[in-house]
């Protein structure tokens, strides 16, 4: 389907889609096994200017935002959602700078995370806080022109592969929510440590640590906004992030329908190829027409937030304000609704979708050494982070209730 | 006037024959007008600018006329050649002899020569000159006897110490030196990785032309000029290579492609020993070191045996089998693009046009498929064997002996048959 | 510093699309996609390699060939190319190897002229269509440079010397040569990257010279297909080799024993 993309986008997914076949393609499953990190894949992604294209071009950036993102992630993963994740995880990391970054920090951060010489990260969930990030341990304790960061966070996404790391931190334990500071942590700071490395049912070509804070001086110079706004740094992010999980989901449901369909039609049965099977066309016409619907969402979405996201980006640089404080002027509201259904609608189909493909397969494609069986381990973890699914139908549910409230009855 | 070529559009039937043999795809089928009375549909239109004017179509549709009933069809291209005008010519009866160069590596001998030899010496007959090699190297004398014992009626030895290891300049510059000197009529040299490095360099230094990795060369009795026929587009289209008015006529000729000239005990040639002005010679190149491949790996274009694996064999792993056989044989393992793409079998195995050109005496394919490009490597092979699931694979096709199977069952059966035989 | 590259290169049909007509047995043609001959796709990422290494460095890349032969050009320049000079005139058609290296040589020598100096250039082994890997070593005999062909490594490189391993039939030899010189790679020497955003932007707007033989004062005697010393004389298909017996038998056992025959007849075991 013509989605009318620029002739710059249309160059963003020739270039990712190329990267995806020649590259990902023939190390994916390697990847896989050995639960190793795609650092050659990181090299051609950074030759590539892909790392580049949701930033601004002051930071050697293509000038995109969150399509442009939308669309590499979604070409990427159409091969490997695990290899894709190193580029979309960095844009997790980097996306509470571009929002809440001062003119210096920017400076500081984003060139590097523009070019992929540094990858990023972020981290929020701790053992006793998963979807309740009010219930953060991890302490960011004062001191002169520095904060003193104790504690753990864990599950983090490119953990110790990247060098950028967005940390949640509570300044202040006694306001719990309100408690909750952003910091931006360098690996190699003393202090900051990895802990376990997780093994994981999909995913597998990503790195998934621990991350250990033991008196780990952070400059206060390293703070994104003010203290004690954490938890909105965090909110504004998923907000703007979320559709890159969905983006994820997407290629890799694509890329499960891919592969069985290419099987399908030469695997005989009964003197006739499966696909020819009426049942077989069912399937692929529910998987297909649910995919293009996802996409239908995720673009219309996104590309309606960048029309906000990139004038709040191009005012900030002007007039040296943060992009978010630009973002409350230009905007009309939040995007929580309309990003939650993005990744809500497009994991759950990704999931389902995955799952028809092994089904279409039958037995070969149950097997490790067949390529579909991944995607729908690689399309769970979509479901679940970024806040689960059940988060997602919560704050869409209370967004429409707050929109129901807000008007006059 | 620069070349022309046309389609004359009343002769042209559409049948798309010239557009397949164009070695260039300059030739495409469009929708033809309608006209009254013309059944045709499609019509062929020559690019010229891509064109490379080297008569394949026209021969085509020529030939289709020579067979059609009806004449007013087929020879419908026309090809008008530009007149050169003042480009020097030689006078080519100034040159005599047919030359090789025997090629020296890493101070061996490469018994290419002997192949060259045998091929020198009946392109010679038909001329009814001599034939001579070249050898060039540090302390080379040594072979003279054993050139001269296959088919070297005079042997011209380039000896000297700074020519120990092939440097493409100096070797172009010693070989120029002598071509200008003593003036051959024709120049063969292997086409190997020295052959095909400095051939092209003499045949520039020395104003003439050059026909690369030729296969089949013969003389014109009439017009004493060397045919040299190669292929291109890995083996797809032929060509015959003419070199009308430059002296020597130089090919590089495949290895393997021709047999290896017999010794002959107690004949007699000439060696003559040539003098170097080495001072003369731009030293810009400096050999460092040679690091030979490691391993007991044999080389795959000298064995008379080979059993090869391709992407059917699946894996590592499955070389197995392929190794056994190749062991029950005495014969080496090869293989095919797929497999060396795949990473199962070092890139040294690998057999044909981005891989080694192999010419055994017996050729056992297993799950290859016989893709052209693996064609153009081995299908001068005396026997060739093929094992495939595909009944229908290229190799199955075309080869001596071939067996519709799984590889997975045959080559042990293959393999314990021999054994059996053999009395193990 | 720095040095200034030349990367000669070719459009070439697609030999990714070679397919055989399976009732006549010779190449479909239709359809076949131009591109960029596979081996000078890793000249170009040598150049490019070479130039990230040592900072201010300048890549050019030269093709003779038809007006379509520039899209090639521009795939150069997405994959990290500087500039891009054309050489195209219907005079330079029919060119074997000896008036294609010419015609390059003088291309180059306009480039020098224009550009600067030159010290490297390099080329792919040979073409995938013509398959000679004549006209690197070809250039260096016009230009009068050192040359070393079938380099499988560029060990260093500054502005007076190039260190390279050549690949041969039984090893590799290493050898140092003075700049300028030509080299012509082979496909082991790297891994040709994906073309960037940013080199296709650049692609798009680059602006290419059209150079005719009046343009690098080429001798007309020396240019296109009455400048070649060489001539096709005739084109043929080869004629395909005969099939011939088909081993059948119920096991694969049954199978071998009536191959091993065959051979022992052949007198091959």
């Amino acid at each position: 389907m013509n989605y009318f993309l620029t002739e710059e986008q249309q160059a963003v997914v020739e270039t990712a889609r190329e990267i995806a076949e020649k590259k990902i393609k023939p190390v994916r499953e390697k990847h896989d096994a050995e639960e190793t990190f795609p650092w050659e894949i990181v090299e051609e992604l950074k030759k590539a200017d892909l790392f580049g294209v949701y930033f601004h071009s002051n930071y050697g950036g293509l000038g995109g935002a969150g399509f442009e993102l939308v669309l590499v992630v979604e070409e990427l993963s159409k091969a490997c959602g695990g290899i894709a994740l190193c580029l979309a995880a960095t844009a997790l990391g980097a996306f509470p700078i571009i929002l809440f970054g001062t003119p210096e920090q920017k400076k500081r951060w984003l060139p590097d995370l523009a070019s992929g010489k540094r990858l990023g990260a972020f981290a929020i969930t701790e053992p006793e806080a998963g979807s309740d990030a009010t219930a953060t341990k991890c302490t960011a304790k004062k001191d002169g022109n520095f904060y003193v960061l104790n504690g753990v966070k864990n599950f983090c996404s490119n953990g110790e592969s990247a060098e950028i790391y967005s940390i949640f931190a509570t300044t202040d334990p006694k306001r719990g929510a309100r408690g909750i500071s952003c910091f931006v942590v360098e690996k190699g700071t003393p202090g900051f440590t990895f802990g376990k490395k997780e093994t994981k049912m999909g995913i597998r070509a990503s790195t998934t640590y621990e991350l250990v804070f033991d008196n780990c001086r952070v400059p206060a110079a390293n703070m994104l906004g003010k203290e004690g706004y954490g938890l909105f740094v965090a909110q504004a992010t998923f907000d703007i992030s979320r559709p890159g999980v969905a983006a994820q989901a997407l290629g890799i449901g694509t890329g499960a329908m891919n592969e069985a369909l290419a099987y399908a039609k030469v695997r005989r049965q009964f003197g006739q190829s499966v696909l020819s099977f009426p049942s077989s066309q069912h399937m692929v016409a529910d998987m297909a027409t649910s995919l293009e619907a996802a996409r239908a969402l995720l673009y219309s979405v996104t590309r309606a937030m960048d029309v906000d996201l990139k004038a709040a980006v191009d005012a900030s640089e002007q007039s040296g304000k943060t992009v978010y404080e630009e973002l409350k002027r230009v905007s009309s509201g939040r995007w929580t609704k309309y990003s939650g259904m993005v990744k809500l609608f497009c994991s759950d189909t990704s999931f389902w979708v995955s799952d028809s493909a092994i089904q279409l397969c039958g037995g070969i494609g149950y097997m490790r050494d067949f390529p579909v069986e991944k995607f729908l381990r690689d399309a769970k973890i979509t479901q679940i982070y970024e806040g689960t699914n059940q988060i997602q139908r919560n704050e869409i549910g209370m967004m429409i209730t707050k929109e129901l409230a807000a008007k006059p009855a | 006037m620069p070349n022309t070529i046309f389609v004359t559009k009343s002769r042209c039937t559409g049948c798309t024959s010239c557009a397949k043999a164009c070695p260039v795809s300059c030739i495409d089928m469009v929708d033809r007008p309608k006209e009254p009375g013309v059944p045709w549909r499609k019509l062929a239109i020559i690019d010229e600018a891509k064109c490379i004017f080297c008569n394949a179509c026209v021969e085509v549709c020529d030939k289709l006329a020579e067979k059609s009933k009806n004449k007013n069809v087929f020879h419908a291209i026309t090809m008008v050649k530009e007149k050169v005008e003042g480009k020097t010519t030689v006078d080519v009866s100034l040159y005599k002899n047919v030359w090789i160069y025997a090629e020296m590596r890493h101070g061996k001998l490469v018994p290419t020569a002997f192949e060259l030899l045998g091929l020198a010496k009946t392109l010679a007959g038909t001329l009814g000159e001599k034939v001579a090699a070249v050898i060039i190297g540090k302390d080379v004398a040594r072979h003279c006897d054993e050139l001269i014992a296959h088919g070297a009626d005079i042997v011209y030895v380039i000896d000297h110490p700074t020519l120990e290891n092939f440097v493409d300049e100096l070797y172009t510059q010693a070989l120029t030196d002598l071509i200008v000197k003593e003036k051959p009529n024709k120049l063969l040299l292997p086409a190997s990785t020295i052959g095909r490095s400095f051939g092209s360099r003499v045949a520039i230094a020395a104003n003439t032309g050059i026909t690369a990795d030729a296969t089949e060369l013969s003389i014109d009795p009439t017009t004493r000029m060397l045919h040299a026929t190669r292929p291109s587009f890995g083996g797809n289209l032929m060509a015959t290579i003419l070199c009308e008015k430059h002296r020597p006529e130089m090919a590089t000729v495949r290895p393997m492609a021709f047999p290896r000239s017999p010794r002959e005990e107690g004949r007699k040639g000439q060696v003559v020993s040539v003098a170097v002005d080495s001072a003369r010679w731009k030293q810009r190149t400096r050999f460092v070191r040679f690091e030979a491949e490691k391993g007991d790996a044999q080389d795959i274009t000298s064995a008379e045996i080979i059993v090869a694996g391709g992407r059917g064999v699946g894996s590592a792993d499955g070389f197995k089998p392929v190794e056994e056989l190749a062991k029950a044989l005495n014969g080496t393992v090869a293989s095919s693009r797929a497999a060396v793409d795949a990473g199962w079998i070092p890139y040294r195995t690998q057999v044909g046009l981005t891989g080694r050109t192999v010419r055994p005496k017996l050729y056992v394919a297993a799950g290859i498929s016989g893709q052209i490009q693996h064609l153009a490597g081995m299908s001068s092979s005396e026997v060739i064997v093929s094992i495939n699931k595909d009944p229908e694979c290229p190799l199955n096709k075309m080869a001596t002996l071939s067996i519709d199977g799984d590889l997975f069952e045959v080559l042990p059966a293959i393999t314990a048959e021999i054994n059996r035989r053999r009395g193990h | 510093m720095g040095i200034h590259i030349v990367v000669c290169i070719k459009q070439t049909p697609a030999t990714s699309n070679i397919q055989i007509d399976p009732v006549t047995g010779t190449l479909k043609r239709e359809g076949m996609a131009a591109a960029i001959n596979p081996f000078d796709e890793y000249g170009i990422e040598e150049a490019v390699r070479i130039k990230e290494r040592l900072p201010g460095t300048t890549v050019s890349v030269i093709t003779m060939g038809p007006p379509q032969a520039e899209e090639s050009l521009r795939e150069a320049i997405a994959r990290g190319a500087d500039q891009a000079f054309h050489l195209t005139s219907r005079a330079f058609a029919g060119a074997d190897t000896w008036a294609t290296s010419y015609t390059l040589f003088k291309g180059i020598q306009k480039i020098m002229k224009e550009k600067g100096p030159v010290h490297l250039v390099i080329c792919g082994k040979q073409t995938n269509d013509g398959d000679t890997g004549h006209v690197g070593p070809g250039i260096a005999a016009w230009l009068d440079w050192p040359n070393i062909a079938y380099v499988k490594k560029v060990e260093s490189v500054d502005e007076k010397e190039i260190v390279v391993h050549r690949m041969m039939e039984d090893g590799v030899d290493v050898l140092e040569m003075d700049l300028p010189a030509v080299i012509a790679v082979v496909k082991e020497i790297n891994e040709p990257r994906v073309a960037g955003l940013k080199g296709k932007m650049a692609a798009k707007k680059a602006v290419i010279p059209k150079w005719n033989e009046a343009d690098i004062e080429a001798d007309k005697k020396s240019i296109g297909l009455g400048g070649s010393p060489t001539i096709v004389s005739k084109s043929f298909n080869p004629p395909p080799r005969k099939g011939g017996v088909k081993i059948d038998g119920a096991t694969a056992q049954d199978k071998a024993k009536a191959l091993v025959d065959k051979l022992q007849e052949m007198k091959l075991i």
